[in-house]
């Protein structure tokens, strides 16, 4: 009995204090009280908490109450969009982003831009596309991403190579690889070295890219003609014009269908399964795999790995003296895949102008000046990502070469049935993987023939 | 247990027999072991051991060498609007690719010999430099440290003001950026060091005008070897402390994991009573039915409770985390197979003295089960403790998560780092831990009494 009323006094005391001492989220009277929501890593809460605070500052009249999440972000938007619980501004990745704006959870923001003039030009390009969808915005971006290559300058003195890792094709690319494998010594040990690291499934896309090829392709029947054109990925029907009749197709029907079985997608994958002999077998191509990679890549023992934006903070640490490569350019060109995070404001709003308000300020310059200072991602506004506050070369935060990357990013448009075609990629890409001995695996051939044939049948319905 | 090794005394077989059980279970024993082992001492070292070839189990004790070779450089200072403002660059000539150079050349530099008594003070004075009028809301500076584990100290002068910060203990090597905040962040990321300051005499904590700013001092702290030893092994625990609000978490997790380990255990007690000695219609049918809903994963169910919760008003609040966790299937079949264990005679005997049945209840059955409430209570808290599915439904905002969802936040972004994952991991395990190392019979209990572990 008096375990009991001890645990129970230590529970009431327990209780009554983390009550009492809850932080003070209550807005005042006279202000207006929106929910801010994003994935909240240690970095992101850091960086948002900051903003969040300034923002409140410069708008005595609106409290934001910050909710950082853990875990897939996307199950939590969707739990709380489908529960009537979504946040006022929340953050979205150009993942899901046409997934939830095809079913109207994002407010369009086109009415407030037209209504303040607001200007999405100083924003990169790519960027200010990934939160477009079928012609309309509903949202603004606030950081993008590349995959680039990190570099062991040491690893290629070795070899004797003396290519420009920022602009080496695809020959010399996979003769530095070649060259870096084998052994090496290292602080006095000889130890192997490898020239590179698998790719994984979205990755291959690059080489698949480079080599000329694409996965999904865009199309626009003509409402005139009737001809089905072939477009890019950010065209829409209002301002392509149709090549047989050379008028605008506008009202005619934007489809899309699966092209992975193309020459130039095959030359991609057999240059990506190429290198593989070059690569530490051990560590498998998936995402998880990454940290087992950034550990042989610090200790001297792998040569060139894939980084992004995210990389810089990890490999400033990193005891090796490394610099930053592009991908090599293959026969269709010299591309990358891009990322971009931004924020939209939730469709069931009761505050739009405020939400707006907010908005604004996250994508603005003093908020992109912090997040090129924290080195989360490549700001988006141009001018922040081309100021000293992004490339600074005398500290170990020199981040200018992923700006310069956004020569080779290749945009492409995530619909709503991308997340179903990129399952059948991976799936099958995890066959390819497989030891050529074993009975399941596949060729490249096979491989981007049964993505083509699945996508179509499972994907688009169509036999 | 004892081992009874004369049993074993008759034969020879016997005798390898038992030294081959000693030495599976000594193997078994290790095997558990070194990974742990290895989690401790991991989480022990800073990243300049972490780093050391070969592989170090401990962290290497600080030199006794009394004396700090630190530089200092680019000092500038950031506006509330995270503008910066340069204020001193020591290496205004050094450009180019090589890092190396580019950060060696032309810095501020601090070599002190506390056993000769020199001057540990650096001065970096701002008076005649022409700084603008503008509010700051912190100072920035790039420290190559020597690793010593001696502390900086940071003192900045002002018109009227001084701000002073706790001592900074540079354990670290090379350079690392330091920000010494005039207001406090709520929440500081990791990967640099950071320095609150505190007004003298205390202010407003607004921000401080950056015309108003005189000299910046810099002061070599001589620090006694252990309590150098001490920071530098503590440096792991500190920085995942410091990098989110696991204080908070902490006791949250705490608050939750008692409140649902009482009443479930209590809830469970009662059922447990009535499904064991109370005859009504229907009982052992109502049991069986109760105990189906074992069958059912908790993933299934979890749907349907939050939009429970949600209808109740009370998604996000302590109501969520607790309430739907008090009833257990698990604990009342635990404790109705204890109940029905004991003599029915006592109970007969209560009943005679007048007890009612609640009294037996209270009086009888629950001081005779105190090992299988233990047991219960033992298993509860453990599973509340690192529960993580649940708590990530019913919860929103950051104060109201628990340490399972910390730990989470910390792993996505620090992965690669392990000392300092290893510290966070070993902070959230500490009290599974204690409860298991001294509960740990009724733990062996609960698994011979109900066949399961829940």
């Amino acid at each position: 009995m008096r375990t009991f009323l001890a645990a129970v006094i230590v529970i009431a005391a327990l209780g009554i204090y983390l009550l009492a001492t809850q932080p003070g989220e209550t807005a005042r009277e006279d202000q207006t009280r929106i929910r801010f929501a994003f994935p909240g890593d240690v970095k992101a809460i850091s960086l948002f908490s900051r903003l969040a605070n300034r923002f409140m500052e410069l708008n005595p009249d609106i409290h934001v109450k910050l909710e950082p999440n853990v875990g897939d972000f996307r199950q939590i938007i969707k739990r709380d969009l489908v529960a009537d619980i979504a946040p006022d501004v929340f953050f979205s990745d150009d993942d899901y982003f046409t997934v939830f704006a095809d079913d109207g959870h994002y407010l369009c923001l086109d009415e407030l831009i037209a209504r303040e003039g607001y200007d999405t030009a100083p924003f990169y390009a790519p960027a200010a596309e990934s939160f477009r969808w079928k012609g309309k915005t509903y949202g603004l971006p606030f950081g993008w991403g590349c995959s680039l290559l990190l570099y062991n300058r040491q690893a290629l003195r070795d070899a004797g190579i003396d290519y420009d890792p920022t602009k080496w094709t695809w020959e010399q690319f996979a003769e530095t690889v070649r060259r870096c494998t084998g052994p090496a010594t290292v602080k006095g040990q000889t130890v192997q070295r490898y020239g590179y690291m698998r790719d994984n499934s979205s990755h291959a896309m690059c080489s698949l890219w480079q080599g000329g090829g694409t996965i999904l392709q865009k199309a626009i029947v003509c409402p005139q003609c009737g001809r089905r054109n072939d477009v890019p990925d950010v065209a829409e029907p209002d301002t392509a014009t149709c090549g047989r009749c050379g008028r605008k197709m506008t009202g005619g029907e934007a489809e899309w269908r699966a092209a992975c079985d193309s020459p130039g997608a095959l030359a991609g994958i057999e240059y990506m399964l190429s290198l593989l002999p070059y690569t530490p077998r051990a560590v498998a191509s998936g995402a998880t795999e990454m940290p087992a990679n950034q550990e042989l890549f610090a200790i001297g023992r792998l040569a060139i790995i894939r980084g992004g934006p995210y990389s810089a903070q990890w490999a400033a640490d990193v005891d090796v003296d490394w610099g930053i490569g592009y991908f090599p350019a293959g026969p269709g060109g010299r591309w990358t895949r891009f990322y971009c995070d931004g924020f939209v404001i939730s469709a069931a709003t009761k505050h739009p102008d405020v939400s707006w308000r907010l908005l604004k300020y996250l994508c603005g310059e003093d908020a992109q000046r912090l997040l090129a200072k924290e080195a989360y991602h490549v700001p988006v506004r141009r001018a922040v990502a081309q100021s000293p506050y992004f490339n600074r070369p005398d500290t170990p935060w020199d981040e200018s070469i992923f700006a310069g990357a956004i020569e080779h990013v290749r945009f492409q448009r995530k619909i709503p049935e991308w997340d179903e075609a990129s399952q059948i990629v991976d799936r099958n890409f995890g066959l390819l993987m497989l030891e050529p001995d074993s009975p399941k695996h596949i060729s490249a051939a096979e491989y981007l023939s049964r993505c083509q044939r699945e996508i179509e049948r499972d994907v688009f319905d169509r036999e | 247990m004892q081992f009874r090794w004369r049993k074993y005394r008759r034969g020879r077989l016997s005798l390898l027999q038992a030294t081959l059980v000693r030495a599976v279970l000594l193997i078994g024993a290790v095997t558990m072991a070194v990974p742990f082992g290895w989690m401790v001492c991991t989480a022990l070292k800073d990243k300049r051991t972490m780093d050391s070839e070969p592989y170090r189990w401990l962290p290497k004790m600080p030199s006794a060498d009394p004396t700090v070779s630190w530089s200092v450089d680019y000092l500038s200072a950031s506006t509330p609007d995270f503008e910066d403002v340069v204020l001193r660059d020591f290496d205004e000539t050094a450009a180019g690719d090589d890092r190396a150079a580019r950060q060696g050349a032309g810095s501020l530099s601090m070599a002190v010999d506390f056993a000769a008594d020199q001057t540990p003070d650096r001065t970096i004075d701002l008076s005649s430099a022409e700084l603008p009028d503008t509010p700051v809301s912190m100072l920035a500076f790039w420290l190559r440290g020597d690793g010593s584990g001696h502390h900086l100290r940071v003192t900045v002068h002002g018109d009227g003001f001084v701000y002073r910060a706790d001592d900074l203990p540079v354990g670290f090597e090379g350079w690392k950026e330091v920000h010494c905040y005039f207001r406090q962040e709520q929440f500081d990321p990791l990967g640099r060091e950071v320095v609150p300051l505190r007004r003298d005499p205390p202010g407003d904590g607004g921000y401080v005008s950056l015309r108003s700013i005189r000299k910046v001092e810099l002061t070599a702290v001589a620090e006694p070897l252990w309590s150098r030893a001490w920071q530098r092994w503590t440096y792991s625990f500190r920085k995942a402390w410091q990098s989110m609000p696991f204080g908070r978490f902490y006791l949250n997790s705490l608050f939750v994991s008692l409140a649902v380990t009482l009443g479930q255990v209590l809830t469970s007690a009662l059922a447990g009573y009535a499904f064991a000695r109370l005859r009504w219609p229907g009982r052992d049918k109502f049991f069986l039915m109760y105990l189906a809903t074992m069958m059912i994963p908790a993933a299934v169910t979890i749907v349907p409770t939050f939009v429970l919760m949600k209808m109740l008003g009370w998604f996000d609040t302590y109501r969520a985390l607790i309430l739907p966790l008090l009833f257990s299937a698990y604990g009342t079949f635990m404790l109705r197979q204890f109940f029905l264990s004991l003599p029915a005679d006592l109970e007969d005997a209560a009943r005679i003295d007048g007890c009612g049945k609640l009294r037996v209840w209270l009086h009888v059955i629950l001081p005779l089960s105190k090992p299988a409430l233990a047991t219960l209570a033992t298993f509860t808290f453990l599973g509340c403790w690192g529960a993580f599915q649940w708590p990530l439904f019913a919860t929103q905002s950051m104060h109201m998560k628990v340490l399972p969802i910390g730990l989470s936040a910390f792993q996505d972004k620090f992965s690669v780092q392990y000392n300092l994952m290893m510290a966070a991991s070993l902070i959230v395990m500490l009290p599974t831990l204690a409860v298991f190392l001294f509960n740990q019979r009724f733990f062996t209990r609960g698994i011979q009494l109900s066949g399961m572990k829940e």
